[in-house]
């Protein structure tokens, strides 16, 4: 089978319609050694044409016990936080259900307390602050969130690549910048990275000689995930190299104490 | 593996930094397209449970296979379709073995209303309008080829055409379907 051959067959090969013969005449043209001319866009195109025909059909949400299942079996379960946090679709939805719910329950609440007692005027105080740790989560579940989402979004385009940043000597922190020059995006995370009280974590750019310019800073998020984006006036061109510096809360003009480093490969 | 290939383990960085984000990042691609994973391995299998338990498989193949994914070879949502619509047509297989070809199968149009109707989504619609525009005999083939899982020489013996037509069909609805949809994964993810 030559490589155009393929091409002509690659979509209906993802679709699954040929018969075995076939199927194996394509599986053997891919795995041979020899350099394609586009079978792999070819590839590419028919698995997105397959997967946008799932289109055709309305969406079915899955029952919520789905992700919880997944959750176990993938190990997360233990990280639960509450069985709340993943009871609802979404962080969003479950900021608005559970406002609803803590509304109307604290109207109730209310009445009781007027109604006289002093032990429910307590309860109410306790439910109050249930309520604002149980909002904090959420907000901190929503930043992740949209972190997650900032960083696949820029995972998901072909144009982007993966800058690991490393540790300066004798630390163990680890980074990795997802960059994409064309959109003039970049997103710098890590887990490794505690928040310090009355500190920030400032990102850098550097470019040629010049001096690292101040490109924003690592913001906490839950799990102890740190996520920030890079100012994207900075990316009009390709950056040398990214960095991470621990500097007095609000940021330095320049960078006091660098603890990681990452080349943008050429 | 080097500290690059493995960063790009899909799912963002799923493997090196197993822990909040891994967990995040997957319930964010399960948000983004879990709803059309149920939907399709229920079109498939029409059974709700075993669809669920499509849905579970899809995405823990997903996670434990993060550091196959490349994004060269198509987004993550396109993945997760592939994926479930794989392990569906390969239940389905399963539970019909033997008997498939002599049972009779309701032959509803499988892609739903080629009409677009008027509250479909952008993308549904313009899926919709492009099978819509197919001859229906070329939609038919790949209907079946899509949502049974059936080879040409199983949609031939099935519709009663001969091979040829069948492979000749098959080919220009999916060339067809190609052109119009290219570029449709791409935007939504």
């Amino acid at each position: 089978m030559t490589c155009e051959e393929f091409r002509e067959v690659a979509s209906v090969y993802v679709l699954g319609a040929l018969d075995p013969d076939d199927r194996e005449a394509c599986e053997a043209h891919l795995a041979e050694v020899s350099s394609h001319r586009g079978c792999e866009e070819a590839l590419r195109a028919a698995r997105e044409t397959v997967a946008a025909l799932a289109e055709a059909v309305p969406g079915v949400r899955p029952d919520r016990s789905v992700w919880r299942a997944i959750e176990i079996r993938a190990g997360f379960a233990a990280r639960a936080r509450r069985p709340w946090t993943v009871a609802f679709g979404s962080a969003a939805a479950a900021a608005a259900v559970l406002f609803a719910a803590l509304y109307a329950r604290e109207r109730s609440e209310l009445r009781v307390s007027l109604a006289q007692t002093t032990q429910a005027e307590r309860q109410a105080e306790v439910d109050r602050e249930a309520r604002d740790a149980l909002f904090g989560e959420i907000r901190s579940l929503e930043a992740t969130s949209i972190a997650a989402r900032q960083i696949l979004d820029l995972l998901g385009d072909p144009q982007s690549r993966v800058v690991p940043l490393a540790s300066t000597a004798g630390r163990t922190h680890r980074a990795a910048a997802v960059l994409n020059v064309v959109a003039h995006r970049a997103v710098i995370f890590s887990s490794t990275l505690a928040p310090v009280p009355g500190k920030s974590y400032e990102l850098w750019v550097l470019k040629g000689k010049g001096a690292p310019e101040p490109a924003g800073f690592l913001a906490g998020a839950s799990g102890g995930l740190m996520v920030g984006s890079v100012d994207p006036a900075l990316l009009a061109s390709v950056p040398d190299a990214f960095a991470v510096s621990l500097e007095p809360e609000g940021g330095s003009p320049s960078p006091t104490q660098v603890l990681l480093v990452g080349k943008v490969a050429g | 593996m080097d500290v690059t290939s493995l960063l790009a383990l899909a799912l963002a960085a799923a493997v090196v930094f197993k822990g909040a984000l891994g967990k995040e990042a997957l319930r964010a691609l399960y948000d983004e397209c879990g709803a059309k994973v149920m939907a399709l391995a229920l079109r498939i299998l029409r059974d709700r449970a075993e669809a669920e338990d499509v849905v579970q498989e899809t995405f823990l193949e997903l996670w434990r296979r993060a550091e196959t994914y490349d994004a060269k070879r198509g987004t993550l949502p396109a993945w997760a379709v592939v994926v479930a619509r794989s392990r569906a047509i390969d239940r389905l297989r399963v539970r019909l073995s033997g008997a498939r070809m002599k049972e009779v199968q309701r032959r509803e149009a499988l892609f739903s209303e080629v009409h677009p109707p008027t509250d479909a989504g952008e993308r549904r619609a313009k899926v919709l309008s492009a099978l819509a525009d197919l001859p229906r005999e070329q939609r038919e083939a790949v209907e079946l080829a899509y949502f049974e899982g059936l080879t040409h020489s199983e949609i031939a013996a099935r519709t009663g055409e001969p091979l040829g037509t069948t492979k000749t069909r098959v080919r220009l609805a999916m060339q067809k379907l190609q052109d119009r949809l290219a570029g449709l994964e791409e935007a939504a993810s």
